[in-house]
C-alpha cells in the first residue's frame, strides 16, 4: 500500500498497482525509493476527484468481462495478440494478455504449468531438489 | 508458438501479476523461467509490495531479492517483560530492565533460536553457541511462543540414530 496526499490535505491508502495506472505517481514512486512510506503529494488534486479517479482506477484494475471473452482463444492466438500488441505498443492490449497468461499459471504446480505451456524440464533432479527446497519459504505463504 | 518463445520484456510484465507462490512455481518449470523469476520476478514483487523498514534497511541492500521477501515479514510480540521477534527462521528475545533513575529503559538480547531443514540451534546473549545447544537434528519441531510470559517451548522428535 502508498498513501497519497491530496490538496485539502486528507490521505489515502492505495494499493500500488492501482495508483501506478497514473504515470506521475509511478514516476514519483520511483524517485522516492520502495523503501520509503512517505505520502505521495497531490496539491492538484482535492480528495472528492481523488475518490473518483480511485474508484476508475479500482475498477480498470481486473479484465473486464468483455475483455475476458475476448481473450478467450487458443494459446497461440493469445501469445500472437501480446506479440502484436507490444509490437503496436497497445498498452491496455498487452496488460489483458499479459494478465490472461498470469492467470493461467496461478494456483498451478510447476509440473502442471509444464504441462499447460509444453515447457521442457531441463533441470537435472539434483538441480529440481536443490530449487525446491530453496523456494520452500515461498510455497508455504 | 510457446510460451517460452515470448520475448523475455513481455515475460516480466507477465511477472507483475504473480504472487509469490506463483512466481515459485513458475520458478520450477525450467532453467530459462527460473533466471527471469531470480533477476526480475523477486525483484518485481518488493517493488509492487512494499514493506518500509527502518531497521532492514542496511541488511536489505546486501540481501537478493527473493532473500528479501524471504526475511521482510518479521512478527513481533511484546509484553512489559520481554520483546520476541520472529524473522526468516530465527526468533530473537529481548528483555527489558529497569531504567537508573528517569533514564530510558535497558533493552537486553536474550538469545536467539534458529531452525532450518531439520536442524535447530539457540545462541546466547554473546553471540555464542551454548554447549547444551549444539544444533540439533530433528524431525519435527514445534515451537509455542507464550503471549503471557512471552517464553519459547519448543517440543521436538528426533531421528533415532544408531
Amino acid at each position: 500500500m502508498i498513501v497519497l496526499k491530496t490538496s485539502d490535505n486528507e490521505t489515502f491508502n492505495v494499493d500500488r498497482e492501482v495508483a501506478e495506472r497514473s504515470v506521475l505517481i509511478k514516476n514519483m514512486l520511483d524517485d522516492i525509493g520502495e523503501d520509503s512510506d512517505q505520502a505521495i503529494p497531490l496539491p492538484n488534486v482535492n480528495s472528492s476527484v481523488l475518490k473518483k479517479v480511485l474508484e476508475y482506477c479500482e475498477h480498470h484494475r481486473d479484465i473486464s468481462e468483455w475483455d475476458q471473452k475476448f481473450i478467450t482463444v487458443d494459446q497461440e492466438m493469445l501469445f500472437e495478440i501480446i506479440l502484436a500488441a507490444n509490437y503496436l505498443d497497445i498498452k491496455s492490449l498487452l496488460d489483458v494478455g499479459c494478465k490472461t497468461v498470469a492467470n493461467m499459471i496461478k494456483g498451478k504446480t510447476p509440473e502442471e504449468i509444464r504441462k499447460l505451456f509444453n515447457i521442457v524440464n531441463d533441470f537435472t533432479p539434483e538441480e529440481e531438489a536443490q530449487i525446491k527446497k530453496e523456494n520452500e519459504w515461498a510455497e508455504d505463504r | 508458438m510457446l510460451l517460452s518463445d515470448l520475448p523475455n520484456d513481455i515475460i516480466i510484465i507477465v511477472l507483475h501479476s504473480l504472487p509469490v507462490p506463483d512466481l515459485s512455481a513458475l520458478s520450477r518449470t525450467s532453467k530459462s523461467f527460473y533466471q527471469l523469476v531470480n533477476a526480475f520476478g523477486w525483484q518485481i514483487h518488493i517493488r509492487c509490495n512494499p514493506r518500509p523498514s527502518f531497521s532492514l534497511a542496511q541488511a536489505r541492500e546486501i540481501w537478493k531479492p527473493r532473500r528479501r521477501l524471504q526475511k521482510q515479514q518479521p512478527m513481533l510480540a511484546i509484553n512489559n517483560i520481554r520483546l520476541v521477534v520472529a524473522a526468516g527462521n530465527t526468533i530473537y528475545a529481548y528483555a527489558f530492565g529497569t531504567p537508573k533513575a528517569s533514564g530510558s529503559p535497558p533493552l537486553r538480547f536474550e538469545g536467539s533460536l534458529w531452525f532450518r531443514s531439520g536442524i535447530y540451534a539457540t545462541q546466547n546473549q554473546d553471540g555464542r553457541v551454548p554447549e547444551c545447544s549444539e544444533p540439533r537434528i530433528v524431525v519435527h519441531l514445534c515451537m509455542i511462543l507464550d503471549l503471557t510470559s512471552l517464553k519459547i517451548h519448543t517440543l521436538s522428535y528426533r531421528p533415532h540414530l544408531d
